[in-house]
Formats: C-alpha cells, structure tokens, sequence
C-alpha cells in the first residue's frame, strides 16, 4: 500500500475529479481483462467495469488503505463478476453439464496438437468459448495465479472441485485451439 | 497385470495438472515416475507439452484497455448520483445553513469543517449500509434489515449518551438547534418506522429508516467528535 493510494483515495472522497479519473485510468485495463475473461463477453465487462468503479467512487470513504487500491478494486471486480456468475447460475449448469457430456476420452495425439508458443488473441477467443463454471476457475488459477484454495473461496466451490474445473478448461482448451480454432465462430465471440 | 501402483495413462492424466503446477509432493506418485512414463509414451508426452504451453501462454495474457465511451458512461453515473446524495442530507436537516445554525457559536471555521466532514462520512455510512444479495431470499432480506437496524440503533444509544456528557460546552442556542435537527431526524425515523408496521416488507421505508437512523448516527458522531477539541483558529479543510 502506498501513501499516493491514501492521497488519491482521499481526493476522490472529497470530488476531485481528477483523482478519480488517475484511478480509473491506472487500474481499468487489468480490471477490464479479467472481466472479459471472467465472462466471456466484452459487452458484459463493459456494464460491470461501470459498475464497478460506480460502486468504488460511493465506497472510497471506506478505503482504509489495509490494502493497496488495486487489490481493493481487484476484490470488488471479482465480487461483481461472481454477483453477475451467479445470476446465470441456472444456465452456467446447463452449459457444465452439456461439456461434461461432450467431454471424450483425453485425445490420444502422439505429437502436440498446440501451436507453440500459442497466441495470446487466440487463446482469450478460446477461452471466452469455455462454459462459465469453468473458465471463471481457469482464469482465476491460470491466468490471475490464485491457488486452488483461493479459487475454491472466491467461486464457493471446494479446492477439489476448482481442480476438476480447472482440468476441464485445459482440456477444452487444448481441444479449441489444437483442432484448428475455427476462425469464423471464434471472431464472432 | 497392473498392480495399484502402476503409472497407467488414466492415472498419470489424473495426476499431470499436479505434476505441471508442481503440486505433485505428498501424492500416492513421485516425480521420476511420472517422468518415466512421460520419457516412454508419446501421447502422454504430447499431453503434457500442450498444457505446459496453455499454461505458459496463460500467463502471459495482458490487460485489455475498454474502450472510451465506458469511462464517460462511469464518470456520468457519479456525477448524476452526487446531487442525489446532497439532496438526501438536506431533506434530512444535513444542509449547510443548518449545520451554521447549530454550531454557528463555535464559529464558521469549524461549522465549515463539520459540514465537509459530516458530508463525507455520511456518504461512507450511506453506501457501507448493508444491501441484500440479489439472490438472497425474502427472509434473508429482512432478517438483514433488522440487523442493519440493531446495529444503528445500538450506534445512536451510545452516542446518546456520550452527547449528554459534552452537551454542557454547547451554549443555549446551538443546544436547542442541535434538538431541532435530531428531532427532525427522530419524525423521519418515526415516519418510517410507521409506514413499515403498516408494509413491513417495503424496501422502500426500509430504505428510509436506514437511512434516517444512518443520518441521525453521523450527526451524533460528528458533534461529540467536534464539540470537545474545535477551537478557534482551526485549520478549514476544504474540498
């Protein structure tokens, strides 16, 4: 935590505009990928960043600086986001099941089936293509670094579970983008 | 035959996310197996090298800019709930003119250093208020409102009775001011409370009587904070 998150923090309290516009401006490009990856869709991470920073600005007068203000803001993007999850909870069941189902014995290919390195823009096309129980566990573990534990109390799933989930991501992965992503379903996400 | 402890390649998939996050001490396997069976299976192999690169090329995922009509869609979002915010205070007796008028004996400066104060910890109290989980259940929802309000009301008792003890620095005028804004606040608060014996459920007077309990806390809080150290020649803070 550094002293400038107090100062900004108190600016904004007090209406700097300014100020809050140097928090946005510092912290809305990593809030903004791991909403697009948390969900899967860039029009949702747009609704949820406003809401985000909307909900920041009225609860900054609470930011005691325990932490610094992008962990702060960090925690509140992935409390919105679950929030969000967890309202699409009935059909997030359906689309886990429906993987679940279509899951095939792991591909026996004798050589790798990945492009190495693999691209970034492919890899975030495949990843918003992932069912959203499972790709919010991805993310969180491999793309935010959290261990198992954390994902299990972020998502209110257990350790175990974040680990099949996780599992189930790589492998869906491995089958988009090994298979050759399909250009044309993937620019439409 | 397999004994329990053979690497086959069910197992080793079973075991290979560990083995790559390097979570693999402590399991039924050790690490030279797996890299045994690794070293003698191609498919197993091409598994293992796939994931490595999914997990490499994961962590290297940058953070994306949004584009710029959300940051404009934010900064009119806050700029259209800052009147509302005011508005509330004033309806509820937190105007300037009336914090002037009970602390005007202590002076302008400090009247000056209570409002600015009282308006930033109000908007604290206002939006740190606990707000039902969208999928909460009916039931939740109230029994979270009437904690919110056990809370505030606990607040204000203490506060009551910390008031009594410096109210005898207030002169005669502010003492009798400082009465009219908290029974302002007590008509609200009863207002409220009226309307939820008649609808207990509505969100509404809930809304209202949280919020009229939030206000009369922050007055409260504000004036025994202030009345015991403002003096004259205080430095005024202002926005």
């Amino acid at each position: 935590m550094s002293a400038d998150d107090l100062e900004l923090a108190r600016r904004c309290r007090e209406g700097d505009a300014a100020a809050f516009e140097t928090v946005y401006r510092t912290h809305a490009g990593r809030l903004f990928g791991l909403l697009t990856r948390m969900t899967g869709s860039a029009q949702d991470a747009e609704d949820l960043l406003q809401d985000v920073f909307v909900q920041a600005h009225r609860k900054l007068a609470l930011f005691r600086g325990e932490s610094s203000l992008g962990t702060w803001l960090y925690r509140l993007a992935v409390n919105q986001c679950l929030d969000h999850l967890r309202g699409k909870q009935s059909r997030m069941a359906r689309t886990t099941d429906s993987l679940d189902a279509a899951e095939a014995p792991e591909p026996a290919a004798a050589v790798p089936v990945l492009p190495q390195p693999i691209a970034r823009i492919d890899l975030d096309r495949a990843i918003a293509q992932l069912p959203d129980g499972c790709r919010a566990a991805f993310v969180l573990h491999d793309v935010e670094g959290l261990d198992h534990r954390e994902v299990g109390a972020a998502l209110g799933i257990s350790e175990g579970t974040s680990k099949s989930q996780v599992h189930k991501a790589r492998m869906k992965l491995r089958a988009l983008l090994g298979g050759g992503v399909r250009r044309g379903a993937l620019e439409a996400v | 035959m397999n004994d329990e402890r053979t690497l086959t390649c069910e197992r080793l998939i079973d075991i290979l996310d560990d083995y790559l996050d390097e979570r693999l001490s402590g399991a039924w396997v050790r690490i030279a197996d797996v890299e045994t069976h690794l070293a003698g299976c191609a498919s197993c192999r091409a598994l293992a090298a796939d994931l490595r690169a999914l997990r490499a090329a994961a962590r290297t995922l940058e953070p994306i800019d949004p584009p710029a009509h959300v940051w404009r869609a934010v900064r009119a979002r806050v700029d259209q709930e800052l009147p509302a915010r005011a508005s509330l205070l004033e309806r509820l007796g937190f105007s300037a003119s009336g914090w002037q008028r009970v602390l005007q004996p202590l002076g302008s400066a400090a009247a000056l250093v209570l409002v600015v104060s009282g308006l930033a910890w109000m908007s604290a109290r206002l939006t740190e208020r606990p707000q039902p989980a969208p999928t909460a259940s009916a039931g939740g929802e109230v029994v979270e409102f009437q904690l919110a309000e056990a809370e505030y009301t606990d607040a204000i008792d203490r506060l009551e009775e910390a008031t009594q003890s410096a109210s005898p620095q207030l002169d005669t005028a502010s003492a009798e001011a400082l009465r009219a804004s908290i029974d302002d606040i007590d008509m609200a608060i009863g207002d409220a409370r009226d309307a939820l014996a008649r609808e207990p459920g509505d969100s509404v007077s809930q809304e209202s009587l949280l919020d009229a309990l939030s206000s009369k806390v922050a007055l409260l809080q504000d004036t025994v904070a202030r009345l015991g150290r403002l003096e004259p020649g205080t430095e005024v803070q202002t926005p």
